[in-house]
């Protein structure tokens, strides 16, 4: 009695709770160590027993649960666990064992003496049966889900040739939104599930084999806006080892994982052996990549309008050795008698980028165990010389069942992922795409030195480079050593029971360094090394316990506690050094200024979670979830979390029995889960003080300063909730089918940095505000139009809508500026795009006319008013980033020996900030500025209106005649202050994502060849034909400046995309 | 039998582990990267409080620049375009004087208050003063009664100038009673980058300040420019009493701790333009800081750019010396002896003492040229020159020009100056591109876009901001003067 009480006491009392928490860890170890022990040394100890035991697997080698085992002639029956095993006791030994499975075809096995049984069931084509990879790698048959779930094979994800890998899942799944970066080797690549559900990150979890995988961009030592969004971590994925990827879209299907799991999980499964002799497979690739360019305008020479008072403006010719400027506003390049055109042969600097990959894998098995392992490497040469990526992927895998009441696995990933890129982004001193872009034609960069040994430039502003110069001089390079360990076991406690145990760490040290070296006599420039060391250390440990009962004939119960463990922590040393003492040497030991920092993070949890699954009679099937996480970001009154998940699954063909509705199901779902705060947010911190200009230690004194960010202490995790509802359903012997879903996600506690006025004394702080909505609809439709023996052609379709709509801030706060002129708005979708906008009064007034100043009073009549021209300072949102869809269309045809495969990926509806156009308007390089008045004289179509006093148009009705300067009057004059409609191009496009033959060798022919088991060739177009919207003059409209963070859309100097070809050789020994 | 054993034991052997108490897994929330306020004293936030008073007189600096001396453009020269303001221009920095002086000031204050030093708590008083001036001057109506009361209060209220400079006053008398304090405490060390501790000094320049806010007032309803007079004559019996009294911030030329105007220009080609108005100003009066100040035209002698004419790379105008404000170890300039004495003189124009306000007037202009080097038979030949007249408007004229030179790329007075008397008078007329328009420099800021943004209770114009007035702005004035 004694006992019971004390062990019901645990869980429900938080306080003493926590202090088992790493007791917890402990045991979970133990219980590992233990299992190894076990496997190694015990293995003989416990095998005679006399039972019948074994595995069911489905043809691919995944086991299957659920699998009915039944003693021919009796009415006894037991049921495959989550791993596929089973265990009989007591049988005749020449009994026959009848397993059968939903979808897939019943066999009768006769045991003939037989205590192992591996029983391999084949699908059965007739019907719709898939098992899919849920929370914590649970293996469930999707037709009992009641909520979504998007999976893509790993023969998609190497077809992709994405070095990559998260790119690969672009346009495969409905509702799950892609986006690069940039086009530099080593890009990180952007998810987002569902829409922005959250102010702050909306990156999904993403969890391989059950250990939570950090994807965490690194974005080099300065911020992504000046430098250029950093390669995200996931880019440590190996496609090569990827059995498949499962999408947990919904709360519903992600809930299980509670604080972090909002925005979706990606669950990432690696491959096992398979029973059989060693199978040797070695796949090669090699590809090359061609840039797309950019367009400039070609016509016009570097110069300015100079005019005299009185006088038209005349284009004149600087040569840009003696007369510089930043300007393109020059004649016609063939009106001026020694200019030469260098601009048109400006993109001939780039060069073909190329790939190389190399992958072999060895894996194979016996009755009881199975290995897999893999080496992979992968050697990218960028489209510029100094980028490139290179990784080496190492993967080892063993999983062993040592008693029929035993079984366990480990594994060890070693990664090491190294590239080297330019600077992007606003760092004009050494982006190269912003040198390279604002070069005028006229002007060649070579030599990059004169006489002298000082570099030559065609202007002379300061912090500008000649962009040879930048090629040769600048780099930015990553190193990341990563390991990921794992071991599992599992331990069947009764016949229903089962105990597993799984810990795992995802541990890594990046080291980044950016190199720029002493300017060779460019003002106001110094050198700098700066480099930056993080440790990144995550262990997980997770205890679940099984139970799983069959309750007559209708019922079947599943039900799973779990507790979870997590202990996450970074250090990160960074040095930033100036001025190098001899230039061209870079170290940071030949730097004359050192400026050291040190930052720890550190963020445990401690989670208990459940799901019971309750089936009746394979035509409801209902799941409910819960998991409350403590974690240690919070102060300690709210740190406590619950997350509850309801699921239901209603299989309505089951009761039609119809010939043409071969598969119904009514999908029901409602939960939620949070995003948790990060770490030392609760507290006021002193920071090392700075100042004036200045920094500290000064003159040998040094000083703290109180942050002007105080700490909140009631902070909260975020919470979402979503209902969402879906029909599938699958026709003319699963022919034609469709996955249909409507969801409505309310995100409320949304935690934001915000900035307050600076009269409240504080510059902002983090605080639980807001409520943020997403509607959408997902729908899939697939069929196969034809299907012979010798051809087929099958058809997948996804379509995703959401409508993102931000419902409050606070009481206090109608809007949240965010960075790059996005905002974040009560009544807007999230995140806007915020102008001080010009006035065109559709949406302004209503008649779709732009208005025009006419008072020429402030020099700015002519120009495009500004709804803040008049001093107001008021922006508001005028265009969305999020499409208004997007979506894929993929055909394969099949024919013998031969694939054809293309996927198309298409958006539609949102706006890019493309700020390219922002600066190469106003220096007359944007392709827009090809068509420009040769007297810089133009006259703006629109209304003369003005603003009167209290900032209400007021128009004359009067057609504008008002000449004005054409070159003034380009968004980002008066020193690059506006942001004008104008850069806010349209994302819209269309393409060819994958166009990919694939011929694989005949097994007859291999027969012939006798030592080789296959061979597949494949040739692969990655993104090789794109059609973009008519407006757009930027690098990708896929392009996001920021990487992983929700400024996405904001594209500036960065490198543009690419298309390749990849040629894919792979035989299997 | 034994396997049931072996796994009934294990479970009680877990649950047994869960029982027993441990660590505290979850207890770290304390920033192991940085301190909370338990483990701070006054002397580890002064340091960076001296240099948030530093980034108070850049932000004034760059403002006052821009706009009234019109030379902050590296090398496209002046532009009158550049005085058109929005809110979009003014970045937080002009306004932020609440979140970095103000508030750590007041942090300042609250450890001195706690720990019973007032040398320390008069400090924090008078900085705090400085930030409100500093930031009520550019923008007049701010917030004041409402700031400083967050989560209570997001949106602060607004206040009327004239409760902002009573404050000011109030302020700095509490400065003075307790930097007079006499009483045994916490003595200020080398931490303090202004004085170096010395106490002595940090009263002098308290009543300076006095005189300077003071003065501000001098036009201002319900104020009398001889009443104001007074308060400043009376304020400066006890203030700066030689050169060796400014108020500075010395720089060292390594990086990290140079000076804010060397590190504005080094990226420049050449340097900040001339403007024709200072070369006017200069060469009208045979002026010995000509050649000190300014560089040699393309033709070798003086002259500056008009607003609004193209800067030519074959005819090369005057620049600002990267010598004498310019160099990485020159001084950040808070207040000068010479500025106390021109203000003297220019209290005892207001009183119509025009005998004692040239003494004061010839003891400010020789305090600025001798730190200048000037040979002093040049100076007494120079000061020969001016003749007050017993004109009050004449005599102001003069004072301020002079002041103005004297501050010249040191403080920003020379602005509140010239939008407070007028003086110097700028030559609009010769602009040439219909662009400038009517634009004048600006007598207020708008402003700052992240008030905009963030306080529901930012006083929305009527009409532009270089014409509203502040509250203290209330001298007639006439077209020339503007």
């Amino acid at each position: 009695m004694e006992e019971n009480d004390r062990f019901l006491v645990i869980p429900l009392k938080k306080a003493s709770f926590l202090d088992y928490s790493t007791v917890l860890v402990k045991v979970s170890l133990l219980i590992v160590c233990f299992a190894v022990q076990l496997l190694i040394f015990s293995a003989d100890v416990f095998s005679q027993q006399v039972v019948v035991g074994g595995k069911v697997r489905d043809q691919k080698g995944f086991a299957l649960a659920g699998v009915s085992l039944n003693i021919k002639g009796t009415n006894i029956s037991v049921l495959t666990d989550s791993n596929g095993s089973f265990n009989l006791k007591n049988i005749p030994s020449n009994s026959s064992l009848v397993v059968s499975f939903v979808g897939m075809t019943t066999q009768v096995v006769p045991l003939n003496g037989r205590t192992t049984l591996n029983v391999t069931l084949m699908e059965d084509v007739s019907d719709l049966n898939e098992v899919v990879v849920t929370a914590f790698g649970i293996k469930r048959e999707k037709k009992a889900l009641g909520y979504a779930v998007g999976t893509v094979q790993g023969a998609l994800l190497t077809q992709a040739n994405e070095a990559n890998v998260i790119n690969a899942l672009s346009g495969r799944i409905a509702g799950v939104l892609v986006n690069s970066s940039s086009g530099q080797a080593g890009s990180s690549s952007k998810v987002v599930i569902r829409g922005n559900s959250s102010f702050g990150s909306n990156q999904p979890l993403y969890v391989i084999d059950g250990i939570p995988f950090d994807d965490s961009e690194m974005p080099g030592i300065a911020n992504k806006s000046y430098e250029g969004p950093g390669g995200s971590s996931g880019i440590d994925l190996d496609a090569n080892n990827i059995e498949s990827i499962t999408v947990l879209k919904g709360v519903a299907a992600s809930a299980l994982y509670g604080s972090k799991a909002a925005a979706g999980v990606i669950v990432v499964t690696t491959k096992n052996g398979k029973k059989g002799l060693p199978r040797v497979t070695f796949n090669q690739k090699f590809g090359v990549d061609n840039i797309n360019q950019i367009p400039l305008q070609t016509d016009f020479a570097q110069g300015e309008f100079i005019g005299i008072a009185g006088q038209p403006n005349v284009p004149t010719y600087y040569e840009g050795e003696n007369l510089r400027t930043s300007n393109s506003w020059g004649p016609k390049i063939s009106d001026v008698p020694n200019a030469i055109n260098y601009g048109k042969d400006r993109w001939n600097i780039f060069n073909q980028g190329s790939r190389r990959e190399l992958n072999l894998t060895i894996s194979g098995g016996t009755e009881k165990s199975n290995y897999f392992t893999s080496i992979s490497q992968l050697n990218q040469q960028g489209i510029l010389d100094p980028i490139n990526f290179k990784r080496t992927n190492i993967l080892a895998k063993y999983n062993t069942e040592v008693t029929n009441w035993l079984s366990g696995g480990f594994s060890i990933n070693y990664v090491r992922s190294n590239s080297q890129t330019l600077f992007e982004g606003m760092n004009s001193a050494y982006s190269f795409m912003n040198q390279f872009l604002t070069t005028p034609n006229t002007y060649n960069p070579s030599p990059v030195y004169n006489s002298l040994g000082v570099q030559r430039w065609y202007t002379n502003t300061a912090g500008t480079n000649n962009y040879l110069w930048i090629l040769e001089n600048t780099k930015k390079t990553s190193t990341r050593d990563r390991f990921i360990p794992t071991a599992d076991v599992k331990i069947t406690l009764t016949k229903d029971l089962t105990l597993t145990g799984k810990v795992g760490l995802d541990y890594y040290n990046n080291f980044q360094d950016k190199f720029a070296d002493n300017t060779s006599g460019r003002a106001g420039q110094t050198g700098i090394y700066e480099m930056q060391t993080n440790v990144y250390y995550n262990m997980n440990s997770d205890i679940m316990l099984n139970y799983k009962k069959k309750i007559g004939q209708k019922w079947v119960i599943n039900a799973m506690v779990g507790h979870n463990i997590q202990n996450n922590k970074s250090v990160t040393d960074i040095i930033l050094g100036k001025d190098f003492i001899i230039p061209g040497f870079a170290s940071i030991n030949n730097t004359q200024v050192r400026n050291p920092s040190h930052i720890i993070r550190e963020i445990s949890s401690v989670s208990l979670y459940n799901q019971i699954v309750v089936e009746y009679n394979k035509l409801f099937y209902y799941t409910f979830t819960g998991r409350n996480d403590w974690t240690s970001t919070l102060a300690p009154e709210n740190r406590s979390f619950f997350y509850p998940s309801n699921s239901l699954g209603f299989i309505f063909s089951e009761l039609l029995k119809s010939k043409a509705i071969n598969f119904g199901k009514l999908r029901l779902s409602y939960a939620q889960a949070g995003i948790p705060a990060g770490p030392y947010l609760t507290k006021t911190q002193y920071d090392l003080a700075s100042g004036g200009g200045i920094t500290f230690p000064f003159n040998g004194i040094s000083s703290y300063m109180l942050s002007s960010s105080p700490g909140n202490p009631g902070l909260q995790p975020e919470m979402t909730s979503e209902t969402s509802i879906g029909l599938d359903m699958n026709f003319l012997q699963n022919r034609l089918g469709f996955e249909a879903t409507y969801y409505k996600k309310i995100s409320r506690n949304q935690l934001i940095y915000s900035d307050v006025s600076d009269g409240t004394g504080i510059t902002g702080t983090m605080m639980n505000v807001g409520e943020l909505q997403n509607n959408g609809v997902e729908l899939t439709v697939f069929g196969t139009p034809i299907k012979t023996p010798t051809f087929s052609w099958d058809i997948r379709a996804n379509y995703s809508a959401n409508r993102n709509m931000v419902n409050k801030i606070s009481d206090q706060m109608n809007r949240v500026p965010q960075a790059w002129g996005l905002v974040l708005e009560k009544g807007h979708p999230f995140p806007s795009i915020n102008l001080l906008h010009m006035v065109q009064d559709n949406g302004d007034n209503g008649t779709g006319n732009y208005y025009v100043w006419d008072v020429p009073t402030d020099g700015r009549y002519g120009y495009y008013m500004r709804s803040d021209a008049v001093y107001s300072g008021y922006s508001k949102p005028v265009g969305k980033i999020e499409p208004d869809w997007y979506g894929s269309l993929s055909n394969t045809f099949t024919y013998k020996s031969f694939t054809l495969s293309a996927l198309f990926t298409m958006q539609y509806g949102g706006l890019v900030h493309n700020m390219n156009e922002q600066y190469l308007g106003p220096i007359g390089m944007s392709v827009k500025t090809a068509d420009r008045p040769l007297n810089n004289v133009i006259v703006w179509p629109g209304i003369l209106a003005r603003l009167d006093a209290n900032n209400k148009l007021v128009s004359s009705g009067v057609v504008n005649t008002i000449p004005t300067s054409y070159t003034n009057s380009w968004p980002g004059n008066k020193g690059y202050r506006f942001w004008d409609k104008r850069n806010m191009e349209s994302s819209d496009y269309i393409r060819l994502k994958d166009l990919t033959v694939a011929y694989r060798l005949p097994q007859e022919t291999i027969n012939k060849i006798g030592f080789i088991k296959g061979l597949n060739v494949s040739l692969t177009g990655n993104n090789i034909w794109r059609k973009l919207s008519d407006d757009y003059t930027g690098a990708d409209p896929d392009f996001n400046l920021e990487g992983l963070s929700n400024a996405s859309g904001v594209s500036i100097w960065m490198m543009p995309s690419t298309k390749s070809y990849t040629l894919s050789i792979g035989v299997v020994f | 039998m034994r396997l049931f054993k072996i796994k009934i034991i294990g479970i009680f052997i877990i649950i047994n582990l869960l029982m027993s108490s441990c660590s505290k897994f979850l207890d770290h929330q304390e920033n192991p990267n940085s301190p909370g306020s338990s483990k701070i004293s006054e002397a580890v936030i002064f340091p960076a409080i001296c240099a948030q008073w530093l980034q108070r007189l850049q932000s004034q600096m760059g403002g006052s620049l821009t706009w009234n001396l019109q030379q902050t453009v590296s090398n496209t020269g002046p532009t009158g375009g550049d005085l058109g303001l929005m809110s979009s221009n003014v970045t937080n920095q002009y306004f932020d004087a609440y979140t970095n002086i103000l508030a750590q000031a007041k942090d300042l204050e609250g450890y001195a208050v706690k720990n019973g030093n007032t040398n320390y708590q008069g400090i924090a008083e008078l900085l705090q003063a400085y930030g409100w001036a500093s930031v009520t001057d550019f923008f007049g109506k701010v917030p004041y009664v409402e700031s400083f009361q967050f989560p209570v209060i997001y949106h602060p209220r607004y206040d009327e100038q004239s409760v902002v400079y009573t404050a000011i006053e109030g302020l700095i008398n509490k400065a003075i009673t307790h930097l007079e304090d006499a009483k045994p405490q916490l003595i200020i060390g080398k931490e303090d980058l202004i004085f170096g501790g010395d106490k002595s000094k940090w009263i002098k320049l308290a009543y300076s300040l006095k005189a300077r806010y003071a003065m501000r007032l001098s036009y201002a309803p319900g104020k009398t420019k001889a009443g104001q007079a007074d308060i400043v004559l009376q304020a400066l019996a006890k203030g700066m009493t030689a050169t060796t009294d400014n108020a500075i911030f010395k720089h060292f030329d390594v990086t990290g701790s140079r000076g804010w105007a060397f590190e504005g220009q080094r990226g420049l080609s050449d340097g900040y333009i001339a403007t024709i108005q200072n070369i006017k100003m200069m060469t009208t009066t045979n002026d010995p800081r000509l050649p000190i100040y300014f560089t040699k035209d393309y033709l070798g002698g003086y002259s500056g750019l008009q607003m609004g004419v193209l800067f030519s790379q074959t005819k090369k105008p005057s620049f600002v010396s990267r010598t004498t404000f310019m160099l990485p170890t020159s001084s950040s300039v808070f207040m000068t002896y010479a500025e106390c004495k021109f203000l003297e003189a220019e209290a005892y124009i207001f009183k119509g003492n025009y005998a004692s306000a040239k003494i004061s007037f010839e003891l400010a202009v020789n305090a600025n040229l001798k730190a200048l080097a000037v040979p002093q038979a040049t100076i007494n030949t120079f000061l020969a020159q001016f003749n007050f007249a017993n004109n009050e408007e004449k005599a102001q004229e003069i004072v301020i020009n002079q002041k103005y030179l004297a501050n010249f790329y040191q403080t920003p007075e020379m602005h509140f100056d010239k939008i407070r008397t007028g003086y110097p008078i700028y030559d609009y007329t010769a602009c040439y591109s219909s662009n400038l328009g009517t634009i004048r420099v600006p007598r207020q800021m708008p402003y700052c876009q992240g008030e905009v943004d963030y306080n529901k209770n930012v006083p929305v114009y009527t009409g532009t901001a270089q014409t509203n007035r502040n509250w203290w702005d209330a001298k007639p004035i006439t077209a020339n003067m503007y």
